[in-house]
């Protein structure tokens, strides 16, 4: 039992500075990549506009697991109820880098807007002992590429 | 394409402002809290459960351990004497019915002595052999027997019982043992309130035995003056079971003083001469 409270404070003390640490790192990305790709609005109006696009389907996809840390927290949470908050960065981390894949996919293919943008959650680790981990999130949408952008014969460049 | 904008959104919205450790701390003593209090009612309820539970029923619990059968037949002088002397204290106590006292002498040296389940009372050479007289025997032996007049081993042991059985249940663990590995010599964890019942009901029965608290009221006192100076340990293991302070020697004085005891000085029951060489026999 000395040895298990051992073992589980180490993995906790590791488990938060690391966390905190990849959980620092992938939001400086994620802010610096938002402000980069903020020109390619992405909206989830389903109307296009008028003129002449090319539709293509578009998809960002991101899996993401909590830290051990956060991971005990939340059993915390779960006992005395209330908002888990240490998994509410995850999920908006999630969602967030799901949603720069796409912009990121769509901007290759030169598409100058994605409409209707729509978010799938799955959670990982289903059934295994209610302890759900990781967290998958699919962002999907249609780009809209100008016809100008496409070569002679039609075709994506 | 310019109806359509995606301005950088401010941070903090969809997450929460709290630092995780902070939130941990909190829960963690919240859930500690939950724990402690749980213990409390569990330990509690259980003690109080267990004092209902007939005598003849922890001495059935107790028969379990081999060692409530051992009696010391190598030194038949000295059973004989502590016999003697505890069915003398056993009267004056006016034991509840089937109630039955077996004193066990260990010839280890450690100054301790306790009451255990089943009516036994454990007394180690190493105490014993710090007593200066018969008086201050007979207030230890009536202490202990107290305390299994009172029913405190299953008391105590209910409560260690569940609280343990709560924790390993709540661990996953499901061999549950009454008194642990070392049986029946288990040291039990008697209350403060306990301890001071006993000494009551210890020194009321000395009182009825000799006519007089001498060398009763001075046992602990005694005791604690003699490992003190002693310089050896500073604490024996009976204090470290048998909270000894100030507080508790003043109340027996003062509950001798109430009722009138008196302290004559040169009533002191010797031990016998044998005493010393009963306990050091082989």
């Amino acid at each position: 039992m000395d040895f298990q409270f051992w073992y589980i404070l180490i993995l906790l003390i590791a488990a938060y500075f690391i966390g905190t640490y990849i959980e620092k790192r992938h939001y400086k990305s994620i802010i610096s990549r938002e402000n980069e790709l903020n020109t390619l609005p992405a909206v989830s109006l389903r109307k296009p506009p008028s003129g002449p696009f090319h539709q293509q389907l578009v998809l960002g996809n991101v899996t993401i697991s909590v830290d051990y840390f956060k991971r005990f927290l939340a059993a915390l949470h779960a006992f005395f109820g209330g908002r888990i908050t240490s998994y509410e960065t995850l999920l908006d981390r999630a969602r967030r880098e799901a949603l720069l894949r796409l912009k990121e996919s769509a901007r290759e293919q030169n598409a100058a807007l994605i409409m209707n943008v729509r978010y799938e959650t799955a959670s990982i680790y289903k059934g295994n002992g209610g302890n759900i981990g990781s967290v998958e999130v699919l962002a999907y949408g249609t780009a809209l590429i100008p016809q100008r952008t496409l070569t002679q014969d039609g075709q994506l460049p | 394409m310019d109806n359509y904008r995606n301005p950088q959104p401010p941070e903090g919205i969809n997450t929460s402002p709290d630092h995780p450790l902070l939130t941990f701390i909190k829960l963690l003593a919240g859930m500690a809290l939950v724990l402690v209090i749980a213990a409390w009612i569990l330990g509690n309820s259980a003690g109080w459960l267990a004092s209902l539970v007939p005598f003849e029923q922890e001495l059935r619990v107790s028969e379990l351990y081999p060692e409530s059968e051992t009696q010391t037949s190598s030194r038949p002088e000295l059973q004989a004497y502590l016999d003697d002397l505890a069915g003398r204290l056993q009267t004056a106590m006016e034991l509840p019915e089937g109630m039955q006292i077996k004193l066990h002498y260990q010839p280890d040296d450690v100054e301790n002595a306790f009451a255990t389940l089943g009516g036994n009372i454990i007394l180690y050479k190493g105490l014993l052999k710090a007593l200066p007289n018969e008086n201050s025997l007979a207030m230890l032996i009536a202490h202990e027997m107290a305390h299994v007049k009172f029913r405190h081993p299953i008391r105590a042991a209910s409560q260690g019982l569940a609280i343990n059985a709560g924790i390993k249940l709540l661990m996953g663990y499901s061999n549950v043992d009454i008194l642990g590995n070392t049986g029946l010599y288990t040291q039990l964890h008697f209350s403060r309130a306990m301890e001071t019942d006993s000494d009551i009901q210890g020194l009321s029965a000395v009182h009825s035995v000799y006519g007089h608290v001498t060398g009763a009221t001075d046992l602990f006192a005694t005791l604690h003056k003699l490992t003190a100076t002693n310089g050896l340990a500073p604490k024996s293991a009976f204090f470290s079971t048998h909270p000894l302070d100030q507080d508790r020697i003043d109340k027996i004085n003062q509950i001798a003083a109430e009722k009138g005891w008196t302290h004559p000085d040169d009533q002191l029951t010797p031990l016998p001469a044998e005493f010393m060489s009963w306990l050091e026999e082989e």
